[in-house]
């Protein structure tokens, strides 16, 4: 049987922030290509310190991180974050340009991609964001649900192979929601998605990888993470407190009376 | 005739951000009144972040008036009703600077000229209802998005306002901290407006929803209603229903 090499290697990370906070203590995890993975863990448990060492925005302490085969150290850093797009959980860490478009272009010019191809791409990657109505505008003027789709309309543009999206849905409303989730879940890249919002993760990935004090505490298929309510009481990810509000909608009943509606015609 | 009057009293207010082509508020008229739990929702862009900053005289009234306690917010009184009101920022990082946790807790507090006896047992009660004791001598930025959060909510708290606006209080937070969030803001007596997209946290929060669309209040009702109002839902890109597919793998039985 052949063995594929994986997109993502971590072997025994470790890090410490200056301040001697331990952030990490001895992570392993391997990722395959075209997998999708949700990272999931409480506040503070180090998720968005890991993805921070993919493509080397931390440096560890120890350990090993490979991407797509590269070492990720110094030398390989401009290679690997051609491949990685990081949309951060705060868009204004990612936004500096005059206008959204501006904001857009600017990793796909970094790349030397030409001017005829460089519009292109922007156009798509706006379009896809439903972002093209404000593509003129600074992006410090749009709502944070605007700016949100903006800092995802960059990484869009990069066609990278690998796409990691902290917090996506965030400050966004349920539409947004919905159409983020969708192009996330349709897009041909291996992904990584943190997020406390497991009815998205529960459409978009397959694997869920459970991160508790800086370490990886379990890793299993989404089916059986969202089942097991020990393992996600036990990690502060019980959200079922909010599925009350299933009842309060009276769910199923309208879903199909408005179904039924639009089948009459 | 109703003769109560409205702690919150927005009267045609409108505002316009510099080179906008549209009004971000576009005459709004409002009442709210005293231990009140109102939701306000609507999509991205709505205005709905651009009323809370009016209600503490972040943004000033271009035209028409917001008045708090019958006080007119104007520049005279900002110190009156940034006293009366706390806003928790959809952005946490707009709000944290001070060097450490305990630091940017006690900053308000210090503003108000508490004695200092009193400072501490607020700083303690606060760390300890938003779980944030262990990180008080930590800086702020070295936090992760859901503890910034958590310290953000914590310093209002610990001003104990009577108007307690809270923009988008559950992002970011995991849902345990969610969880804890939602119980808290029930056992709150002050006046609260929460401002979400959460609606599953909004329904368990609050009792009235005022729904905006492009710096208007279209609708002022119960949150039962608003629930039930489908066709207002779908119209405003508000049905979150696609993420009941999640609880109905846990929940089989509720949706049979």
């Amino acid at each position: 049987m052949e063995k594929k090499s994986p997109i993502i290697s971590i072997k025994n990370l470790h890090f410490t922030y200056p301040d001697g906070t331990v952030a990490l203590k001895g992570v392993n995890l391997t990722i395959q290509e075209g997998e999708s993975i949700a990272l999931v863990g409480k506040n503070g448990s180090g998720k968005s310190t890991l993805i921070k060492h993919l493509n080397g925005i931390y440096q560890g302490d120890r350990g090993e991180i490979t991407v797509d085969g590269l070492p990720v150290i110094e030398e390989n850093l401009q290679t690997i974050r051609g491949l990685i797009g990081m949309a951060f959980q705060d868009p204004d860490n990612q936004l500096f340009c005059p206008t959204v478009y501006d904001d857009v272009a600017f990793g796909p010019i970094n790349m030397d991609v030409d001017e005829m191809a460089l519009h292109k791409r922007v156009q798509e990657s706006l379009e896809k964001m439903g972002l093209m109505d404000l593509a003129d505008c600074p992006s410090h003027n749009l709502s944070f649900g605007q700016q949100k789709r903006a800092a995802m309309a960059t990484i869009l543009s990069m066609r990278p192979k690998i796409m990691i999206f902290d917090e996506p849905t965030s400050n966004l409303d349920p539409k947004n929601e919905a159409v983020i989730t969708e192009i996330i879940a349709n897009l041909p890249y291996t992904r990584i998605l943190i997020s406390h919002d497991l009815p998205i993760l529960y459409q978009v990935c397959q694997k869920v990888v459970v991160m508790d004090d800086g370490r990886i505490d379990a890793i299993m298929s989404m089916e059986d993470f969202i089942t097991n309510r020990q393992l996600l009481r036990k990690n502060g990810l019980d959200f079922t407190f909010k599925c009350d509000c299933c009842n309060g909608h009276n769910h199923e009943h309208r879903h199909n009376q408005i179904e039924k509606k639009s089948l009459s015609f | 005739m109703d003769k109560k009057k409205a702690l919150i009293h927005l009267q045609n207010l409108s505002f316009a951000y510099p080179h906008a082509k549209q009004n971000a508020l576009n005459g709004i008229d409002c009442k709210i009144f005293t231990h009140e739990s109102v939701a306000i929702v609507g999509p991205n862009g709505a205005g709905k972040s651009t009323l809370a900053n009016h209600l503490m005289g972040i943004l000033l009234a271009q035209s028409g008036s917001v008045v708090i306690d019958e006080i007119l917010v104007r520049p005279a009184n900002i110190g009156y009703v940034r006293d009366m009101v706390g806003l928790v920022f959809q952005n946490p990082n707009d709000q944290l600077f001070c060097p450490t946790v305990r630091e940017e807790i006690e900053f308000g507090l210090i503003n108000m000229k508490l004695p200092s006896r009193e400072i501490h047992d607020r700083v303690t009660e606060s760390a300890d209802i938003m779980n944030i004791g262990h990180l008080l001598k930590k800086p702020a930025h070295h936090l992760s998005g859901g503890e910034k959060k958590r310290v953000a909510i914590g310093a209002i708290l610990a001003m104990r306002p009577k108007i307690l606006i809270m923009d988008e209080p559950t992002a970011n937070l995991d849902p345990y901290n969610e969880k804890v969030l939602t119980d808290l803001i029930n056992s709150l007596s002050c006046t609260k407006i929460i401002i979400s997209h959460d609606l599953p946290v909004l329904f368990q929060t609050c009792q009235r929803a005022l729904v905006m669309v492009d710096g208007q209040i279209i609708r002022d009702f119960s949150m039962q209603e608003f629930m039930d109002d489908q066709d207002l839902i779908l119209e405003h890109g508000l049905d979150f229903r696609f993420k009941c597919k999640c609880c109905k793998a846990i929940h089989p039985e509720r949706f049979s």
